[in-house]
């Protein structure tokens, strides 16, 4: 027994009757709103845990689809209190639509809840052929889940049930109440398939009417309503729109003492909520009859064009406004843009589209507004033929032309600079076929195959040139460097040199007659040379002294001796009588010549 | 010394040149007139002459792959647009073309993503063209090498030489190990492309058809891991590995 927690307080406290609250435990049971329902009505399959407010997951139903149609679902929680302990439960209801006669058999629902499963018992369900009538003496079980299909519907009144391709059925979503609808919800929107939806803009508060159906007085409402345009032909369905409601009941319980003093207390009154689901609903959509003419735009209701310009004369390259207005009613979003016969000699821009759409009862109107700048580009008379556009008259069942007036503007003024505009409207570059890009034309720059940049000769050249010039250079400042700060280098390096420049003086005196001087002139060569070698004064050298030195330097002896020897030689012919002849002067200064090059030899070892 | 030097050096250069390169120019323009006359079979015949003297180009590569692609070779015209974009990495035609041909390929293969800095090394590795790699280069080169020359001579005089030679020696340095890594070839991994029109894959190198992986098809170009006289082990962009034979495809 489900009760509100505050009409359990007051069982409670006054009356202190037989309280079968369950124990803490957890337990599920299902139950059935009635075991016998009539084809095409409702039941509601209740799934009922206690001792809990939540279940683990939602509860997997048998499939019931061989007899029945799954409307929607919905829950509640009660809490009851008894002998100091609170008992809690959660009450999950489906709704379901009988569609088959029969009896059935409703297999156990699986409930996870506090941690561990349950099965509930099996139910039997009896679908009998004739709409039952509802049962005069319905229990108070019954009474107290109070809402039968015939109290709360929704219905969808579409405007037509035969209509064109592309021409709009306008559909009324209607709830139809005997109950006190405190608020509503929309659980299940259907599915718009092969239409184009518009839709209404949704109503706050829905305006309220009274209807008779079934010699019964109903409220309705309108909850949704949209425009919908077939896109192809065919049969149709509206699918259902599902909705839950909560209801405000009064508990009629028989035995309620209460009843009479409360009246219609709202400490009596509970809200339950339920769900509810309209049926589906078949449109017939018939194909446009007939043979289609080549310029069709595909619009179905009624249409009107009107084009104007905003100045009957224009100078060369001022703009001129042309606005085409497309009004009519059917799916103007739908309706691609008009071919507008820009005169030639203007430039065209794309045009600033506005849109307004209305949506009434009758269907969805509106207009939109093109608005082209053109620019002449040369003087003259430009002549905008009528903009047509071909749409389908539904209620004539024929193929009309809705066109504007032909307009003319007057172009003064001289042709502007540069090339006249093709009067074509502007738009992307189109791709006609793709190919590959063409092939190269001229000189290839033909290398070798797999040669790398190693054996090439100028690769090497590069990188070696300048290695060897860094490395040049660097001897260089070191000769320079030495030249300047060491004065032994600097003799060493001149004494060659100077050597030759003594011996080419005495050349010249090999033949004349003083041969003291040439023997003087022999002797300084020679002298200065190993001075200059040995970096020691010329004058004043010491044989002994010279030995030493030159040993010093890693010169042997016996190496030294035909120098020396020549030196001597020197000493001695500038003093003693001057009888060598002009040939023995001559072969002294080849052997001077021999020992000094033998002599730089040895030094530079 | 240096002119002594280079002048040698220049005419050995010279006559290492090879000299009928004036004739191969002859046969590529008679190729692309032939092309224009929407001969391809013949173009084709002038270009892989070319070829056979040992020459290649970027743009004789890309030729030879546009008349393949004429001629309905897409395994060739593949093949040759690879090799082209070897020569010259960043050409917008020659990647406008193998995209084209790649599309019309059997075998749509969607690449791994590659680890971010191989990405940033393969762009740096293609960013230069080969000629403008080596003219940079050798201007550092010659720039650090005669601002070292300027310092050594005349000491302490020119810090604008210092500058130069720092500035010419990290350009050197950076530049040249970059086309020395692109001439060698170093870590390049080689690549083919499927020639037959249809190729069974093999988990091992065998002609078992129960060892067969996946079927490629011709144009779709492969890496080449390791091979062995008559057959090559494969792997696609996608990861997929496996052993070829040898002959049907042929290496990038």
């Amino acid at each position: 027994m489900r009760i509100s927690s505050a009409t359990a307080l007051l069982v409670l406290v006054l009356a202190a009757g037989p309280a079968d609250a369950a124990a803490q435990a957890v337990s599920a049971r299902a139950y059935l709103s009635s075991s016998q329902v009539g084809v095409g009505q409702q039941f509601v399959l209740n799934v009922e845990v206690s001792g809990t407010q939540g279940v683990d997951q939602d509860p997997e139903l048998p499939d019931l689809s061989s007899f029945s149609v799954y409307l929607g679902s919905g829950s509640s929680s009660s809490m009851q209190m008894s002998g100091g302990r609170t008992t809690v439960s959660l009450t999950i209801q489906y709704r379901f639509q009988a569609t088959r006669a029969g009896t059935f058999t409703i297999e156990p629902i699986e409930v996870r809840a506090a941690g561990s499963a349950f099965a509930t018992e099996p139910l039997t369900l009896t679908v009998s052929d004739a709409p039952a009538a509802q049962a005069p003496s319905a229990g108070p079980g019954a009474a107290d889940r109070g809402i039968a299909p015939e109290d709360l519907f929704v219905e969808a009144v579409p405007s037509r049930l035969q209509v064109y391709e592309n021409q709009p059925v306008v559909v009324d979503y209607r709830i139809f109440t005997r109950v006190n609808v405190s608020s509503y919800s929309i659980t299940q929107l259907p599915p718009a398939t092969g239409f184009w939806v518009e839709e209404y803009p949704p109503v706050r508060e829905p305006a309220i009417g009274q209807t008779v159906r079934d010699g019964m007085q109903y409220t309705t409402a309108t909850i949704r309503k949209v425009a919908l345009f077939p896109t192809g032909s065919g049969t149709r369905t509206l699918e259902p729109l599902g909705i839950e409601a909560q209801v405000r009941v009064r508990r009629r319980s028989a035995f309620d003492p209460f009843e009479d003093f409360f009246g219609r207390g709202s400490l009596l009154n509970s809200t339950i909520s339920t769900a509810a689901a309209s049926r589906p609903v078949e449109i017939e959509v018939l194909p446009l009859p007939g043979v289609r003419p080549e310029n069709f735009t595909g619009f179905v209701g009624d249409l009107d064009v009107t084009a104007t310009l905003d100045r009957d004369s224009v100078q060369v390259s001022d703009a001129v406004t042309l606005t085409v207005v497309v009004a009519g009613r059917g799916n103007l979003r739908m309706l691609a843009e008009p071919e507008v016969d820009v005169p030639p000699g203007f430039e065209a821009f794309p045009p600033e589209v506005t849109e307004r759409v209305d949506r009434t009862d009758a269907g969805v109107s509106g207009t939109r507004t093109y608005e082209y700048v053109l620019v002449p580009r040369v003087p003259g008379v430009g002549a905008i033929p009528p903009v047509e556009l071909t749409y389908f008259d539904p209620a004539g069942e024929s193929y009309e032309v809705a066109a504007s007036g032909a307009l003319a503007v007057e172009v003064t003024g001289v042709a502007a600079d540069g090339p006249p505009g093709t009067g074509r409207v502007r738009a992307g570059v189109e791709e006609l076929r793709t190919d590959i890009r063409f092939i190269r034309i001229g000189t290839p720059a033909l290398v070798l195959a797999n040669r790398t940049l190693f054996a090439h000769p100028l690769f090497w050249i590069t990188l070696l040139v300048p290695l060897a010039a860094v490395g040049g250079a660097a001897g260089l400042r070191r000769h320079r460097d030495r030249l300047h700060g060491d004065v032994a280098y600097a003799r060493s390096r001149r004494a060659a040199k100077l050597a030759r420049k003594r011996l080419a003086e005495a050349r010249k005196l090999a033949d004349g007659k003083d041969v003291r001087a040439f023997y003087a002139e022999a002797g300084r060569a020679l002298e200065g040379f190993l001075a200059d070698k040995l970096n020691i004064a010329a004058a004043g050298m010491i044989r002994d002294e010279v030995r030493d030195r030159l040993a010093a330097r890693g010169v042997a002896t016996e190496a030294a001796e035909p120098y020396l020897e020549c030196l001597e030689e020197c000493d001695r012919q500038r003093f003693a009588p001057p009888t060598a002849s002009a040939e023995e002067r001559a072969r002294f200064l080849g052997r001077v010549e021999e020992a000094m090059a033998a002599m730089a030899e040895h030094l530079a070892r | 010394m240096s002119a002594r030097t280079i002048l040698p050096a220049a005419l050995l250069a010279l006559a290492l040149q090879p000299v009928p390169l004036h004739a191969q120019d002859e046969l590529f323009e008679e190729g692309n007139r032939r092309y224009q006359q929407e001969d391809y079979q013949g173009a084709l015949d002038n270009y892989l002459r070319i070829r056979e003297a040992g020459f290649e180009s970027p743009d004789l590569y890309y030729n030879i792959g546009n008349a393949y692609f004429k001629t309905n070779e897409l395994g060739r015209a593949i093949l040759y647009y690879e090799r082209a974009r070897r020569l010259a990495p960043n050409d917008a035609d020659i990647l406008a073309n193998l995209d084209l041909a790649r599309a019309l390929g059997a075998d749509e293969i969607v690449p791994l993503p590659r680890f971010w800095l191989f990405r940033v090394g393969s762009w740096w590795m293609n960013l230069f063209p080969r000629s403008l790699l080596i003219g940079l280069t050798a201007a550092g080169y010659l720039m650090a090498a005669g601002a070292v020359m300027m310092l050594v001579l005349r000491p302490g005089a020119v810090s604008w030489a210092r500058r130069a030679a720092v500035a010419g020696g990290v350009l050197a340095l950076v530049l040249g190990t970059t086309l020395a890594v692109r001439e060698t070839g170093l870590g390049q991994p080689r690549h083919g492309v499927v020639l037959a029109a249809e190729v069974g894959v093999q988990s091992a190198p065998s002609d078992d058809p129960a060892l067969q992986l996946f079927v490629i098809h011709e144009g779709t170009r492969v890496r080449v891991d390791r091979s062995s006289e008559e057959w090559l082990e494969v792997v696609l962009d996608d990861g997929k590995v496996g052993w070829v034979r040898a002959e049907v495809l042929e290496e990038v």
